[in-house]
């Protein structure tokens, strides 16, 4: 139970962190799926040069 | 000076006699409203004194024409140049965006002699309005001289032309400063209503997500706009469909990653202050909408539609956000504002102000029309090709 505003910011602070690393973490997977087709057609493009 | 298509083909079109129509009816309606006041016109009261003609023709408005700092700072700044096609579209997009901007706050406030007396006659620097009405007064005017060396190539002004594009990256810079002021700072003026917005919209935060969203908005809003033109001015359209269709996926990815950073800007905001358990009430449920499906879907659809390369899926996910931007600021201003009411002291829009609305947001499409058929916006004009 939070009784005070230091309760408050312990369980919203400690949460948000928790929050923050699952989208940092989730960033990678997303910027990984979004950019693989155009890192393969750029390697593709280079190897043909 | 050429003749324009438009000319050509005679003035009575299905086009011309609609938005003729809509701009009488508007015309009467906004003469009413000056010559007998806001009451006889709209249904804003001292308990919600800013309407439609607020939330969307200057909240959505301001947001809608971000294309202008976003592409033009992607050419201009950071060196895109395969954007360049696309800055002129979207500049003129954000300019007349802006001039609507202040014809709908005109309309709003009444008045217009007394535009100028934030800055000649009582300024309040310390007011988040001033900051906006300096912002704009000031962004509008760069738009205006950035828009400027179209219209010089057009009337044959070599000498002016060469001295405004030598401004170019000058006017960008100052631009782009001008926005990141204004568009975080319309959020900024929700901070003074914690008791009337609803806690989910309205954060400490509320700056950054209004600043976020609409870089977002800008991206969206030029493929969104990009499109139309692309299918109502194809004849004056100079680029290839493949490069067309290559500016629209490299956008995509922009948009893929900016909604990105928003939707988790704004569930960060909701983690930081506890606000979980607003989600499972009424508002709580249309305020997951706004975000799941008009934050994340688009996010996504923006993603499938880059790494497949799918032009089809990303216009539909610009035009989608487009109606989300609108949503959102709609929430911000009117649906989410003073959500604490009972039903009937809440503010619904009178049908006059809509028609107002209507009737600005067609005055935009007829001037865009008329000035794309007649300036090098869509082309470069054969004196200049290669030089801006």
């Amino acid at each position: 139970m939070m009784h005070t505003l230091f309760d408050f910011l312990t369980f919203t602070k400690g949460s948000t962190y928790l929050v923050v690393a699952v989208f940092l973490i989730a960033f990678i997977p997303f910027w990984l799926f979004l950019t693989e087709r155009q890192e393969k057609q750029s390697t593709v493009r280079a190897k043909k040069k | 000076m050429n003749e324009s298509p438009s000319e050509r083909t005679g003035i009575i079109t299905p086009f011309n006699v609609i938005a003729a129509v809509i701009l009488a009816v508007g015309a009467v309606i906004i003469l009413i409203r000056f010559v007998k006041g806001l009451g006889a016109t709209t249904n804003l009261t001292h308990t919600n004194p800013w309407g439609l003609w607020i939330g969307f023709d200057v909240m959505t408005g301001v947001a809608l024409a971000a294309g202008g700092y976003v592409t033009s700072s992607a050419v201009y700044l950071f060196g895109m140049k395969e954007y360049k096609p696309i800055v002129r579209p979207a500049i003129l997009t954000g300019f007349l965006g802006y001039f609507l901007v202040v014809v709908g706050l005109i309309v709003d406030l009444g008045r217009p002699w007394r535009l100028p007396y934030p800055f000649v006659v009582q300024a309040g620097p310390t007011s988040a309005l001033f900051e906006i009405a300096l912002c704009v007064a000031l962004y509008l005017t760069t738009l205006f001289v950035e828009f400027t060396p179209a219209a010089f190539e057009w009337l044959g002004w070599k000498r002016w032309r060469k001295v405004v594009v030598s401004m170019t990256v000058a006017l960008t810079i100052f631009g782009l400063l001008l926005s990141t002021l204004h568009q975080s700072t319309l959020g900024a003026m929700y901070l003074a209503t914690p008791t009337k917005l609803h806690p989910l919209w309205h954060s400490p935060y509320i700056p950054v997500h209004f600043f976020v969203s609409s870089i977002a908005a800008g991206i969206s809003m030029v493929i969104f706009e990009s499109m139309l033109s692309h299918r109502v001015f194809g004849h004056l359209v100079e680029i290839s469909h493949v490069q067309f269709d290559n500016i629209t996926v490299g956008l995509a990815k922009a948009g893929s990653v900016v909604l990105a950073v928003y939707f988790a800007i704004k569930v960060t905001g909701i983690s930081l202050e506890d606000k979980w358990h607003y989600l499972s009430t009424p508002m709580g449920h249309w305020y997951l909408l706004e975000l799941l499906g008009f934050v994340l879907l688009p996010c996504i659809l923006f993603a499938v539609g880059f790494r497949e390369k799918k032009t089809g899926l990303i216009r539909f996910a610009g035009a989608w956000t487009v109606i989300g931007i609108i949503l959102n600021r709609l929430n911000v201003s009117i649906i989410a504002f003073n959500w604490q009411l009972p039903p009937d002291e809440r503010y619904v829009p009178h049908w006059m102000e809509i028609w107002v609305t209507i009737t600005i947001v067609t005055f935009g499409v007829v001037v865009f029309k008329w000035i794309v058929n007649r300036m090098p916006i869509l082309y470069e004009h054969p004196d200049y090709r290669g030089m801006h």
